[in-house]
């Protein structure tokens, strides 16, 4: 299934990011910051366990690179995921929230790393998601026929000709529904007490 | 359908009407005037296709000039160049890496941008913001959600939901009537002005790691 040696396979490559997590740890430590990482680690872990031919490659910081067989298991694997890290986040077990991007190519294998023009492509989807966000490339899109994604246009990537297209992943709840804790105060948000509304206008 | 491919020309193309108009340059830089007319007109090197209500406008490292039907609905690219949207236009997506981007008026937006500076005078509807080093400033909007990594956030006057989160920055929002607002940053102060009889309940929600949070009511 895997080539080695840097023979390229496909594969559905996701990038996820805390947003924050630097200015986190500055601001409550590294014992704080290794909690976040511990309850992050388990969410990806109870998540890739129902995802067949998912593998987390490398945590690269407070980033994820994950890679799944396809985009069919990779796209509701990544949405089970972005859940899973809000309802944590609501809960208030996790302080910060997290942004990922997923795209579908080509890698080269390099022992148990991942390289190439894919993974690249990935991290850049990730680059332009917000907190709370999953965004997807078109070829993910393509191969994901039923899911719930925005178009949100082509962005240029320097040495690649053509734009890569690029669409937001929909969470279904209603806004006024969720906008429901009244606070005002205190260091909720990066002191890991913080319960943040996910308030989310247009998702 | 209809295929109009114009190559490298430095004249004014003219294409048929249309409903959504696409243009990706890498760092040229991108204006677009949404105005009332019927045709699509572009002026600069790009390669123009057009076919049924869609049409394309791809450029390189030149400038590009287009001007378009008003309410059109416009998705936008580019590396470095700016993006400058002018007149009243429909659903406007537009990614940058870092080139600046301003929008007039859209009936909704989406616009990103890893460093560059993001203005937006009106939106009508959902409008979402991302930027990653750069400061984002709205006019008037209904509800919107807007996130930056280290830019500050500015909201004029919002008539729906807000949600501004930021690592590091100030965020900085003024209710237009009782809506919920909920602003979140790891470092920096949070302004917020909201309706008299707004500020408590259930509608407003604040937190900040090392900022100060000041929540007026008008």
């Amino acid at each position: 299934m895997s080539a080695e040696g840097g023979e390229a396979t496909r594969r559905t490559v996701l990038f996820t990011d805390l947003v924050g997590f630097t200015e986190f740890n500055e601001l409550s430590g590294d014992a704080a910051a290794v909690e976040v990482l511990d309850a992050q680690g388990l969410l990806v872990e109870r998540v890739l366990e129902q995802a067949e031919d998912s593998r987390l490659v490398k945590e690269i910081g407070d980033g994820l690179l994950l890679t799944f067989d396809r985009p069919a298991v990779g796209y509701p694997a990544s949405h089970a995921l972005l859940r899973a890290f809000r309802q944590a986040h609501d809960a208030g077990d996790l302080p910060l929230q997290v942004r990922m991007g997923l795209h579908h190519g080509d890698v080269a294998e390099r022992g148990h790393d991942i390289v190439g023009r894919t993974v690249n492509v990935a991290a850049r989807v990730m680059s332009l998601a917000g907190p709370g966000e999953l965004l997807v490339s078109d070829d993910v899109a393509r191969e994901c026929p039923g899911a719930s994604l925005r178009p949100i246009g082509p962005t240029q990537l320097r040495g690649v000709p053509e734009p890569v297209w690029l669409h937001r992943a929909l969470l279904t709840e209603p806004v006024d529904r969720r906008a429901s804790s009244a606070r005002r105060s205190g260091a909720a948000a990066a002191g890991g007490a913080g319960r943040q509304p996910p308030l989310e206008a247009g998702s | 359908m209809q295929s109009r491919p114009s190559e490298g020309a430095a004249g004014t193309e003219r294409s048929g009407p249309a409903s959504t108009v696409r243009v990706a340059t890498d760092s040229g830089r991108i204006r677009i005037l949404a105005e009332d007319r019927e045709e699509v007109d572009v002026h600069g090197p790009a390669t123009v296709t057009s076919e049924g209500g869609l049409v394309t406008i791809t450029g390189r490292s030149e400038d590009v000039d287009v001007r378009v039907p008003a309410g059109v609905d416009l998705i936008v690219g580019s590396t470095s160049g700016r993006v400058t949207v002018e007149g009243d236009t429909g659903h406007v997506a537009i990614v940058t890496t870092s080139g600046r981007i301003s929008v007039e008026a859209a009936t909704s937006l989406d616009a990103r941008s890893e460093s560059g500076r993001i203005e937006v005078a009106r939106v009508g509807g959902e409008c979402c913001i991302r930027s990653g080093s750069a400061r984002v400033d709205v006019g008037a909007c209904l509800g919107t959600d807007i996130s930056t990594t280290s830019g500050r956030i500015s909201v004029g006057s919002a008539d729906g939901p807000v949600r501004a989160h930021c690592v590091s920055g100030r965020i900085s929002v003024e209710m237009a009537h009782r809506h919920a607002v909920s602003a979140e940053t790891v470092s920096g102060r949070i302004d917020l002005t909201v309706p008299a009889g707004a500020s408590g309940g259930e509608l407003v929600s604040a937190a900040t790691g090392s900022g100060r949070v000041v929540v007026r009511e008008r």
